[in-house]
């Protein structure tokens, strides 16, 4: 059984392929969300990190997930040389470039704790897969055109084992559009990176920093042992880690 | 005599000199120019998009017979030329300033940008803020193998579902239509 909703500013599609699975599993995954959005909301005035930033709540009293979060995103900081970094450049508390990460991958657990093992949860383009699709195959991930995202993809991955894929992209940054007088000028060279890790959690935080790193970012990917990546670059040329290919389908066409 | 030969000698030398100097002024003007030529060729600004780069196939171990060079795929696609869901400003629409959008949200983190409008018109727009690009620190270098490239090209086969950034634009539409209606009113 599959739903879309958007959600978070977002399209979350999952997709449940056990015969045992219910409505109730599909409402629980949605549900999970949206707790989370409701806590990690920087629209939503009543959510907890905005409660944070007026100050209104000290660190003893923020919630087990909060903590849980910052924890996290300590560690990446600390992992990515300071790429990835929670607190803005007003100061404010931004850990909105794990939340949507951890979140695909807390839900994909709420269903491995009802038993179902053969599904995805896709969020605004982050996927966390399991065992396998409804033809008895590995889940298929396409990777989406930076220069045609509406309709176009680059790559096909198939994946085996439960993994993660998540892509960063500055498909509307491009600052080349709109300096003609100055092209050189901050040109960010890589327009989408798309990291597959273990699970989404650790695919999504990394895609996150790496992008940030420009070309280094996939030499950096290829020094991580459990992640692979592919960064294609505003002439359309695409740099992959060396295990990447594993994970390529080949086009039947 | 005497002095004929004289003053015939010292036109000579005169004469030959102001050649020489003509000569090599002309030399100068010459080596001058070359120069403003190379110099204008290597100004002329590199378009960003302008060949199609050559599909670089994993390197084969060296061989000893001539292998078939690779023909360069074509890439399929081209980079957008302009934002595709802009609309263009009419003129005169905007007073002229800078204007700060509001800080958007999009779950990677804020975007958010400033409109600068000049004789009514958006003449470029600055990103105040963006997913974790603040920190230019570039991280230590270490020695890589050559990693495979390629030029991206268009699948076909379906597929269950799709990676992809598609909620910057979003954010980045938001801030900016922020921007602009400051610059609006």
């Amino acid at each position: 059984m599959k739903q879309t909703k958007i959600m978070m500013g977002m399209t979350i599609n999952v997709e449940i392929v056990d015969p045992q699975a219910k409505q109730s599993d599909l409402d629980r995954v949605y549900a999970y969300f949206d707790y989370v959005d409701k806590k990690f909301s920087p629209f939503k005035p009543d959510s907890e990190l905005m409660k944070i930033n007026r100050g209104e709540i000290s660190k003893p009293e923020y919630s087990p997930d909060m903590q849980e979060i910052l924890k996290l995103a300590e560690q990446t900081k600390k992992e990515t040389d300071g790429f990835f970094d929670v607190v803005n450049r007003r100061g404010a508390l931004n850990p909105s470039g794990i939340v949507k990460g951890w979140a695909i991958f807390q839900a994909a657990q709420i269903l491995w704790r009802a038993g179902l093992n053969h599904f995805f949860i896709d969020a605004g383009g982050d996927i966390q897969t399991s065992g396998k699709n409804d033809q008895g195959e590995p889940w298929t991930v396409g990777i989406r055109n930076p220069f045609k995202p509406e309709t176009e993809i680059v790559k096909v991955l198939e994946l085996k084992n439960n993994e993660g894929v998540a892509t960063s992209g500055t498909y509307a940054r491009g600052q080349h559009v709109y300096n003609p007088k100055n092209k050189n000028a901050s040109l960010t060279e890589i327009v989408s990176l798309t990291v597959i890790g273990p699970n989404v959690y650790e695919a999504d935080r990394f895609a996150t920093a790496v992008l940030a790193m420009e070309r280094e970012g996939i030499n950096f990917l290829e020094n991580q042992a459990n992640l692979e990546g592919y960064a294609i670059d505003q002439k359309g040329v695409a740099t992959m880690t060396s295990g990447f290919e594993k994970y390529v389908k080949i086009d039947t066409k | 005599m005497q002095i004929m030969k004289k003053y015939v000698l010292s036109f000579l030398v005169v004469a030959s000199f102001v050649v020489y100097v003509l000569y090599s002024r002309d030399i100068f003007v010459g080596l001058f120019k070359e120069d403003d030529e190379e110099e204008q060729i290597v100004k002329i600004p590199e378009p960003v998009i302008a060949t199609p780069t050559p599909v670089i196939v994993k390197k084969p171990p060296v061989v000893v017979k001539p292998t078939p060079i690779p023909i360069p795929t074509p890439i399929v696609v081209t980079p957008p030329v302009q934002m595709p869901m802009m609309n263009p400003p009419m003129m005169g629409q905007y007073k002229d300033g800078s204007y700060t959008g509001n800080s958007v949200y999009n779950y990677h983190g804020y975007i958010q940008v400033q409109a600068i409008i000049s004789g009514g018109k958006i003449s470029d727009v600055v990103f105040l803020d963006y997913p974790n690009s603040g920190d230019s620190r570039s991280i230590n270098r270490r020695a890589m193998p050559k990693l495979t490239q390629e030029a991206i090209v268009a699948q076909s086969s379906k597929v269950n579902t799709i990676s992809g950034a598609t909620d910057t634009s979003g954010a980045f539409r938001t801030s900016l239509e922020s921007a602009l209606v400051l610059a609006r009113n």
